[in-house]
């Protein structure tokens, strides 16, 4: 049915994408001038979860491999920025790279004895440590507050800053902070690199084969994963000011991972999709009933892991396919279809 | 001394409930290679199905076994219905639909039941036998007595009939089963259904001690998946043992080691798997897997 055929690479397939990518950033850039700052919050929420879903996509979605504990880095993101701009007063921004790096040490020192946990087992340890996280949060209450949590004074973030106001100026901070992550990750996953990782989820053992060592590459994945996690948290922590445990348990990793794969999984735009469908698809739920957006979720998952398991970006590519017909340099050259 | 032995029969009688859980896991997945992280959610779920009953005027051990049979064919349904089309499917596939089915099953019901924590009436007698300073309460006794009767029953439905050979068969090796004329898909889901009453009878036990709500079986499952885990992920055997070893460490641990008090004790599971995983993978009793290319 395609009228319009375009080769994977090509001069006229970068300039379509340079297109929508384009129209994507400035619709994102004029979002807080059409929106109410309830609203713009509800987006900057979005975007926040978004790169949470992108941190576990990188993990599942390129390595195959299975977190649920993605609520504990997440958590642990967010509760280094809130205890050190909070509690001992550094300036919010210099924090988030240092909750960046706590949580990628994290991710490697959990990384490490993953690289024996094949599928299930990872996802068992994973388990384990997003559930143990809130006791453990609870235990240290000396430093995290316990139950009650911890909170930065709202007077570390300024009601107006350059003209705008505070919804809008932590808006426009997170999205740029997603551009630049997703950039980051998009590198990362497009080199030899996130090859490597690939080959290994496909097959191991040759990818092994092919000089491809899997204790570096997934302990590196795992680590850099987390650490993404973590800078999600920390910026949610910035957003948000306040961080207590119940916020970060494993309901929180069982939604990211719903939110992968409503998005699509091994998709860049399928983790915005997601992180913007966890944002509101709760929200207007629990308008109708409190028990009902647990339910809706459960069903939604189940219903697209069987009927639909690419997601969002499964129906995406579908209609893209009627429209213009994307092929690989390889079929150009008349190598045939890989 | 005294100390020791009360937390050993405490430890006892919660590794009973994670062993039953624990049970129901290995099971599915022997027979199945399914992993059901909704195991617990769904022992939570008869729970709050036994106390309905008995709130509508049940005596509680009527409540328990209506509501294990009840269980028995909702999992069948449930297994027909979302976990068949899966049950080959990549692991990513089967953990996310399982943990679809776990999201599901906890907020229908919070749904239902509200999120307030209930007390379910107890099964046993609150009462002890005294041996010396040593007290022993029923219920420590009761509940182990019920994961040996119903493990036993297990052992020679498996061993001594014609539908457990059949199981044992369809773990074995499914093709074959198939091609000798084993009803694969109906013994499957018969499978499904004893785990989940199995679960069901451990959940239904639990909840007089953790109080039912919601939530309940979040760390009974965390116990249970290290259980599994640890006993060797395959062997049913594994699973009771493995069981009752992590109730026992996890109340001593509990008791004698300050730093983990009441609070950590999340840590032993987490340790356990963590060391099992090291040491030896394939778990205390279960065959050791080697992949073939």
């Amino acid at each position: 049915m395609a009228n319009m055929t375009v080769v994977r690479g090509s001069s006229q397939y970068r300039m379509y994408t340079a297109i929508g990518l384009g129209v994507t950033l400035l619709a994102m850039a004029l979002l807080p001038v059409f929106l109410s700052d309830f609203l713009t919050f509800q987006f900057t929420m979005a975007f926040l979860w978004a790169m949470a879903v992108l941190s576990l996509n990188m993990l599942t979605g390129w390595s195959g491999q299975i977190s649920l504990g993605h609520s504990a880095l997440f958590g642990i993101g967010a509760y280094t920025t809130v205890m050190l701009a909070g509690s001992y007063g550094w300036n919010p921004l210099l924090t988030v790279p240092m909750a960046g790096l706590i949580s990628f040490l994290f991710g490697f020192a959990i990384g490490i004895p993953a690289l024996r946990l094949a599928g299930l087992y990872l996802a068992l340890m994973t388990l384990a440590i997003g559930v143990a996280f809130v006791p453990l949060i609870r235990r240290f209450k000396e430093y995290t507050g316990g139950s009650m949590g911890v909170s930065i004074k709202s007077k570390a973030f300024p009601k107006e800053m350059w003209g705008l106001s505070r919804d809008q100026y932590l808006y426009y901070l997170v999205v740029i902070a997603g551009i630049i992550l997703f950039a980051l990750a998009r590198n990362l996953l497009k080199s030899r690199v996130g090859r490597a990782i690939t080959a290994m989820r496909d097959n191991e053992i040759p990818a092994q084969t092919m000089g491809i060592y899997p204790a570096r590459y997934k302990t590196l994945i795992f680590a850099t994963s987390a650490m993404f996690a973590g800078l999600a948290g920390s910026l949610y922590g910035f957003v948000i000011r306040f961080a207590a445990p119940y916020s970060f348990t494993l309901t929180l990793a069982i939604t990211l991972l719903a939110a992968l794969v409503v998005g699509g999984i091994g998709t860049f735009a399928g983790a915005v999709i997601g992180g913007i469908f966890i944002q509101f698809v709760p929200y207007y739920a629990e308008q109708v009933n409190q028990g009902l957006a647990g339910l809706v979720f459960g069903v939604i998952i189940i219903v697209i892991m069987l009927a639909a398991p690419l997601g969002f970006m499964g129906f995406v590519k579908k209609w893209r396919a009627k429209v213009v017909n994307v092929v690989d340099p390889s079929v150009v050259r008349g190598e045939g279809v890989a | 001394m005294t100390k020791f032995v009360q937390l050993v029969v405490a430890g006892i009688e919660i590794g009973s409930i994670y062993a039953l859980v624990a049970l129901a896991i290995v099971i599915i997945y022997a027979s199945t290679g399914l992993k059901n992280l909704a195991q617990g959610e769904m022992a939570m779920f008869s729970a709050f199905i036994a106390f309905q009953l008995y709130t509508w005027g049940l005596g509680p051990w009527l409540a328990l076994v209506v509501a294990v049979v009840i269980t028995f064919f909702l999992a069948m349904g449930l297994q027909q219905a979302v976990l068949r089309p899966v049950q080959d499917s990549s692991l990513l596939t089967v953990v996310i639909v399982t943990l679809g089915v776990f999201l599901a099953l906890s907020s229908l019901a919070g749904f239902i039941w509200g999120y307030l924590i209930q007390a379910p009436p107890a099964l046993f007698p609150e009462s002890a036998i005294e041996i010396g300073s040593i007290r022993i309460g029923v219920p420590a006794i009761g509940v182990f007595l019920v994961l040996l009767v119903l493990a036993g029953s297990l052992f020679a439905l498996f061993q001594f009939t014609k539908v457990g050979l059949a199981m044992r068969a369809v773990a074995a090796n499914k093709e074959t089963s198939m091609l000798v004329g084993v009803p694969v898909n109906r013994v499957i889901m018969l499978g499904f259904g004893l785990a989940a009453s199995l679960g069901a009878a451990g959940g239904i036990f639990a909840a007089p001690k953790v109080f039912l709500e919601p939530f309940m079986m979040l760390t009974v499952l965390i116990y249970a998946l290290a259980s599994a885990a640890f006993g060797g992920l395959d062997s049913p055997l594994g699973a009771v043992i493995a069981g009752i070893f992590i109730g026992v460490v996890e109340n001593l641990a509990g008791g004698y080691i300050g730093f983990i008090g009441s609070d950590l004790k999340i840590i032993v599971p987490l340790v356990i798997i963590l060391g099992t995983l090291i040491f030896r993978p394939q778990g205390l009793l279960g065959r050791k897997y080697i992949p073939r290319v």
